[in-house]
């Protein structure tokens, strides 16, 4: 297993370099002007007003980064960048891309957090009950709020959920913090250890703002969970359904095992495989669901940037999203190819 | 896969008869909601409105700020849903049945090529992949409307999402490449490409039909979800997506009424769901014929 482990991280920086070649792909496809901006390294630099300078700026930049290099240069000085954090200088953040999109990273891992725990786990406790039930009324029901929640995407239902709990009941409110609570924040009062407001909130023991900041991840974070776990959920039943199907699960029946020990030890652990499997999409969704939620309910994470990128074409920022989701991705898939020797009986290396 | 067989499916009728009215819809829009402005895809303007107008008999829909029917955008929203989910489909499986051909029938160092090139779009997620040509392209010479749809985001649509396609066909190939028929047609000298036309792409067909299904209708969500997201703002398109975005300014609705606007959010919402599931009924309905094990038992 170590060695297929090792062998599966030598592999990474191979998808990597594949990954970001089809981005710089696209990136070589824009003037050389705009692929200025994606170079421009400090503040300074892109708050030069004056014409005449900013286009000796640009010229000194072309020449400087070799932006009339061949292709397979620019992209090796492009990667040596991004290896070394240096992402570009966004013009609406005036501030550089990488420490930007850091500071919008907990923000996004809190949110992502909260949904994926509770989702991950119902999906699997639910789904093996359909799969129990099979065809019966538990699973009927499952199938079906499984299906709705698939079919609602994830912008829609937002909007409707808040339409419902803020507007109307006015229980959960939008964005991360209330104005009240937020503006009592000194660094004096309120230390930031990992920038997730509801953690700081613990280690602080604040709990007006641990109150304030849960209540403000309700919303976002079920809108993100009901499509992830309606996706799992859906796996792990024709997963289950298969195992149960199995030749191995009547011998259990046969030699006379309870059913709870065959559903747990023997079925379960040979469903969850599928589950696994599905972590790539999984992921995917995830980065769809952050980007449309955060924009949806105004969290101030790094898909709302994402998406703001568009809205004011910051080009610095969109490149940066896409490493970062690139990696995130590709980390993920590693993830998954590593627990899946882990978790099934049959492969051992 | 027999007709009776899908009509006797419920899950593929009632896909079927959901899509069917869209399709109505989409072909009468000139009637039920006929255009007066040049670009029928535009929401004409009644007049200056700063709110919405509430339902009445001559709007029963009621308009969205400016005086816009509500109603006409829905109709006019039919016709980009299509122009965006069929495209999409269709060019997805034309590059991906076109790669996995290629992939699995000459084999080889050029497989292996063409799959590492398919793994890395597959690390690619689709959500940066539009982004970012969205921010590259979105203002540029590529951003044409065409027909009320923006083309970036249906090419940034296909050209990552092809990678299921060319996966389904290449197993495709490979299986019945070693089919004793296909080597019978080898055997008496049959070209490549009657080979690939008459045997390969007919039994690869079934599968690919139900991914275009599925995908007509999430393709249509994703790019309603971008102009949600906020793009092309400066017009008022006849488009679900740019609709509800401009409801988002009235979905807290009034202190003594929440639900005083629910008609700028609602009728795109149920529109887009609707549509989205209709596909998805066809897909799965699709699905259980093609794949006996996944038919439900009775």
């Amino acid at each position: 297993m170590i060695t297929y482990i090792i062998r599966r991280l030598l592999l990474l920086p191979l998808i990597m370099v594949l990954v970001t070649l089809i981005l710089f792909f696209l990136i070589m496809q824009l003037p050389v002007e705009q692929r200025v901006s994606v170079y421009l390294p400090s503040s300074s630099a892109a708050a030069t007003l004056d014409p005449e300078e900013s286009a000796r700026l640009v010229q000194n930049t072309i020449e400087k980064y070799g932006l009339d290099e061949p292709f397979i240069i620019q992209y090796a000085n492009w990667l040596r960048n991004l290896v070394s954090g240096e992402w570009g200088y966004s013009p609406t953040w005036r501030q550089p891309v990488f420490e930007g999109l850091m500071q919008r990273v907990p923000a996004t891992a809190e949110l992502a957090i909260t949904a994926m725990v509770p989702a991950v786990i119902l999906a699997l406790v639910l789904g093996s009950l359909a799969a129990r039930y099979r065809n019966r009324w538990p699973d009927h029901v499952i199938q079906s709020a499984a299906f709705v929640a698939w079919a609602f995407p994830a912008f829609i239902l937002g909007l409707m959920l808040m339409n419902v709990f803020y507007a109307w009941l006015g229980w959960f409110p939008p964005e991360r913090l209330s104005i009240g609570v937020s503006i009592s924040l000194t660094p004096e009062t309120f230390r930031s250890y990992t920038g997730m407001y509801t953690v700081d909130a613990l280690l602080n023991r604040n709990w007006t703002v641990l109150r304030d900041a849960a209540r403000h991840l309700v919303l976002p974070a079920l809108t993100l969970a009901l499509a992830q776990w309606a996706l799992l959920s859906r796996v792990m039943r024709s997963a289950m359904v298969d195992v149960l199907a199995e030749d191995y699960i009547t011998t259990a029946r046969a030699k006379g095992l309870p059913e709870r020990r065959i559903f747990g030890l023997h079925a379960r652990r040979n469903a969850i495989l599928p589950v696994i499997s599905t972590g790539g999409v999984a992921v995917s969704l995830l980065l769809t669901g952050v980007v449309v939620i955060e924009t949806v309910f105004n969290f101030n994470g790094i898909g709302r940037a994402a998406a703001e990128s568009i809205v004011y074409t910051d080009i610095p920022v969109a490149v940066g999203f896409a490493v970062f989701s690139c990696t995130v991705t590709v980390m993920a898939s590693l993830a998954v190819d590593v627990l899946y020797v882990v978790f099934d009986p049959r492969i051992r290396y | 896969m027999t007709i009776q067989h899908l009509l006797s499916n419920p899950r593929f009728v009632g896909g079927s008869i959901l899509v069917l009215a869209f399709v109505l819809v989409a072909v009468a829009a000139p009637m039920i909601a006929p255009p007066n402005e040049e670009d029928a895809y535009v929401i004409p303007s009644g007049g200056i409105a700063l709110h919405p107008t509430p339902p009445s008999a001559e709007h029963p829909l009621g308009m969205m700020e400016g005086k816009r029917d509500v109603v006409y955008g829905l109709v006019w929203g039919t016709r980009v849903a299509f122009k965006i989910g069929l495209p999409v489909a269709i060019g997805r499986a034309l590059i991906g049945v076109m790669v996995g051909l290629i992939s699995g029938y000459y084999g080889g160092p050029l497989d292996s090529v063409l799959m590492r090139i398919t793994d890395a779009f597959l690390a690619f997620p689709i959500m940066a992949a539009v982004l970012v040509m969205l921010a590259f392209f979105g203002g540029g010479w590529l951003n044409i409307q065409i027909g009320g749809v923006n083309q970036v985001i249906v090419l940034a649509l296909i050209l990552f999402g092809w990678m299921q396609y060319a996966r389904v066909m290449r197993g495709n190939v490979l299986s019945v490449r070693e089919e004793a028929y296909v080597e019978a047609a080898i055997a008496i000298g049959a070209t490549d490409r009657r080979i690939i036309v008459r045997h390969i792409l007919p039994n690869a067909s079934q599968e690919l039909f139900v991914l275009v299904a599925s995908d007509i209708g999430a393709m249509v969500v994703l790019a309603a979800m971008f102009s949600f997201i906020g793009l092309s703002r400066n017009q008022a398109l006849a488009d679900w997506g740019q609709m509800l975005n401009r409801s988002r300014n009235w979905i807290i609705g009034s202190p003594a009424n929440a639900f005083q606007y629910w008609y700028t959010y609602l009728p795109p919402s149920v529109a887009i769901v609707l549509f989205s599931i209709g596909w998805n009924l066809i897909g799965e309905g699709l699905r259980e014929a093609v794949d006996p094990r996944q038919r439900v038992v009775r």
